[in-house]
């Protein structure tokens, strides 16, 4: 299913062969479907695409043209083009006008030197006025062909067997007369006077009241030409039809002859009679009579038409030849100009749009790629975005813890520094105090002792400093101080005299004798019986 | 006729070399508006994209870095300032020590209702000794050079007197037995005349 579907794209053409659509062509609303062997009557909206659309050509649009053309001249002429042009010669076709030329080459046992070309013409310009309204509905006409040519399809698909046959179709406007010989078309004669004719000359015999031609066509299909039909009071009315058919077989009769002589027929082996209404019943007799042959019914949608179905038989035969051509691939009878396009992929317009749309495609892969690529990266990047947001985030109380600590460090660098300055201070004050206190000898103590001695030894005191005092060990005599020998520390000069220079030894070897005192003197003097010294004394640390 | 009968109309109106020529000419026309229209855009756009990616990789390593460097050294400075709390523990307890300490030294607190008091007391204790002061100065030092110095010679006082050696010797006595660090500087007796000059210590408490 899905392999046909997908085919189906790649198809060149959208139609199916199995499924025919014929339009009646003197109604293009009547519309019969012919799909697996099934006619049906089908609405222009339910006309698909895979349909094959098909109908005839009214012979009132026909021209057709026989001419004989020796058979050796058939291998070196261009047979299209001198059928062409001699049709424009002798036929009289308008110059300025484009015809579509159809023909059959028609051999003859009577003539074995010549062919008979039975040419069909059709004017393109008429052929566009009356058939673009199917044109306009549909796009296209896949099937248009010449009434004469679709008995040809009752021999194809093996409906009839191939003999002398001859088919007499009575339309509204003519009788249709086509002969086939072995199956092979032979000739397609017209006798343009139809059943209107017949109904006109009927209605100009007898005066029926509101028999319109529609009637005609009723009574013709129901009671036809056989008399059991007909009750007493229309035995008048069967007479003159009867009359009035008898005219038309008889001009039929004559034809056919001359038919028959021409083609050097033996024989006719069957007739074929019908209307586009239907067959007539009785009229099997009057060919009978008038032509010789017993007629069969003009009927052969009976296979396919189990709801019996009224359809004009030339177009269900145009329906059949139509399939029939494209099964065999063969479009020599094909009248249509209005052809179905290929499908998108195969025609020109569909190659040039496909190959814009894979070049437009192709030239987007890589900036479509870079563009996806890009939103992908641009996602990946919101997504760094917010952790680096995050992270900026953790930055920033790391930092700021940092900064706390830092600042916290510091204080506690100045509170430590403050507090060891502090107890540096008070230590330097403790050991400061502690320093001056023991270190300091009281003076008085000092004194007292040095009076002490000095009393104990009878020496007395003129002069006592205590200081930092210039002390020299040289004799002031010389008045050479000595730098060397200059002692500023805090020290007790004594200035003392004694009657004897004993009592003042005495008292500096009492002074020795004490502890942590040191003494020095340059000696005595003696004057007016004094001896008199200069006494250092220091506290020795 | 629509436009694909156009078309195919068109087409079938040149001849095949045109017609190739005609089917090619998107191809080279889309190339053409991709390559010089839409790429430069997309190619940009996915330059930027990739700058900024590779410049926010760059962004998020350094700033990893730095919090990595950042969580280091925080932690070092909680272990730091764990120490320091742990030093300033201590350090306060010794300064609650010493304080404790130095609040027995307070009478070595130096100011000038100090100053005032010990002045007072000269002339108490002259009379104490029957001694005549003859001069009496008095040197409260500035103390600008050692100014951070915390214990130091704070002022100076000079007598003069007259009274007899012993009574002075007593006198002297007096205030070098004081709680407070008086020193005597200098000294000079001569002939029933006694020069002294004490120097008195305090301290920044």
């Amino acid at each position: 299913m899905n392999k046909n579907k997908f085919e189906k794209y790649f198809k060149k053409y959208s139609y199916n062969i199995n499924k025919i659509v014929g339009v009646n062509p003197f109604d293009f609303n009547e519309l019969y479907s012919l799909e697996d062997r099934r006619l049906s009557k089908i609405r222009k909206k339910n006309v698909k695409q895979e349909h094959l659309i098909s109908t005839y050509i009214p012979n009132k649009n026909v021209i057709t043209y026989e001419f004989k053309i020796q058979k050796n001249l058939l291998d070196k002429i261009e047979l299209y083009d001198y059928i062409e042009t001699k049709s424009y010669e002798e036929v009289g076709l308008d110059e300025a006008e484009e015809y579509i030329f159809k023909y059959k080459l028609i051999e003859s046992e009577a003539d074995t030197k010549n062919v008979l070309i039975e040419v069909v013409i059709v004017s393109k310009k008429e052929l566009e006025e009356f058939f673009s309204p199917i044109k306009e509905e549909y796009g296209y006409l896949d099937y248009l062909t010449y009434p004469g040519f679709v008995f040809n399809v009752l021999y194809q698909e093996k409906i009839l067997e191939p003999q002398n046959d001859l088919y007499i179709y009575f339309t509204k406007d003519d009788i249709f007369i086509t002969l086939y010989s072995e199956g092979k078309f032979l000739q397609t004669f017209i006798i343009p006077e139809g059943l209107e004719n017949i109904y006109d000359e009927l209605m100009e015999s007898i005066k029926i009241k509101n028999f319109n031609f529609e009637l005609f066509m009723q009574l013709l299909i129901q009671k036809g030409l056989d008399l059991n039909n007909y009750n007493e009071k229309e035995q008048k009315l069967f007479n003159t039809v009867s009359e009035l058919f008898s005219n038309k077989f008889l001009i039929i009769s004559n034809q056919l002859h001359t038919i028959i002589r021409k083609f050097s027929l033996t024989t006719i082996d069957r007739i074929f009679m019908g209307t586009p209404k239907g067959v007539i019943p009785g009229i099997s007799e009057f060919a009978n009579m008038y032509l010789g042959v017993e007629a069969n019914d003009l009927k052969f949608d009976i296979d396919y038409n189990p709801e019996n179905i009224e359809i004009d038989q030339i177009l269900f035969l145009s329906m059949l030849y139509a399939s029939s051509a494209y099964k065999n691939d063969n479009q020599q009878d094909n009248f249509t100009i209005y052809y179905r396009p290929p499908t998108f992929f195969y025609r020109p317009s569909g190659q040039f749009i496909s190959i814009s749309i894979a070049s437009l495609l192709l030239s987007l892969v890589y900036p479509t790629y870079q563009i996806i690529d890009t939103y992908l990266v641009n996602i990946e990047n919101q997504e760094l975005e917010t952790k680096l947001n995050n992270l900026k985030h953790i930055n920033k109380k790391l930092k700021n813890n940092n900064k706390h600590l830092t600042k916290q460090l510091k204080l506690k660098k100045e509170e430590k520094n403050n507090l060891l300055k502090y107890i540096k201070d008070r230590e330097v004050i403790i050991d400061d105090v502690y320093k001056e206190k023991k270190g300091y000898v009281p003076k008085a103590k000092l004194i007292s002792l040095i009076s002490k001695y000095l009393y104990d030894n009878k020496v007395y005191l003129s002069n006592l400093s205590y200081g930092h005092i210039s002390f020299f060990l040289q004799p002031q005599k010389n008045k050479k101080i000595n730098k060397n020998l200059e002692d500023k520390s805090s020290k007790v000069i004594l200035d003392v005299y004694a009657k004897d220079s004993k009592n003042i030894t005495n008292f500096i070897n009492d002074i020795i004798e004490s502890e942590h005192l040191i003494v020095n003197t340059p000696g005595y003097i003696k004057t007016n019986n004094f001896y008199k010294a200069k006494i250092m004394i220091k506290v020795e640390r | 006729m629509n436009i694909l009968d156009s078309l195919d109309k068109f087409f079938e109106e040149q001849k095949e070399q045109e017609q190739k020529l005609f089917m090619f000419l998107p191809v080279l026309l889309f190339g053409f508006l991709s390559y010089y229209f839409i790429y430069p855009i997309t190619n940009e756009n996915l330059n930027k994209a990739t700058n900024s990616n590779q410049s926010l990789n760059k962004e998020i390593s350094d700033i990893k870095s730095n919090n990595i460097t950042l969580r280091k050294q925080n932690a070092e400075f909680s272990k730091i300032l764990k120490v320091a709390n742990k030093t300033l523990k201590e350090l306060n307890a010794q300064k609650v020590e010493l304080d404790t300490l130095l609040k027995k030294l307070q009478f070595l607190k130096f100011d000038l209702v100090k100053w005032a008091d010990f002045y007072n007391t000269i002339p108490n204790l002259v009379k104490k000794h029957k001694l005549i002061v003859l001069r009496l100065d008095n040197l409260i030092l500035d103390n600008n050079e050692n100014k951070d110095k915390l214990f130091q010679k704070k002022m100076e006082i000079s007598i003069h007197t007259i009274g007899g050696f012993v009574k002075f010797i007593k006198f002297m006595n007096e205030f070098e037995s004081k709680k407070e660090l008086i020193k005597v500087k200098s000294l000079n007796i001569k002939s029933g005349e006694m020069f002294i000059t004490l120097d008195i210590y305090g301290a920044k408490l």
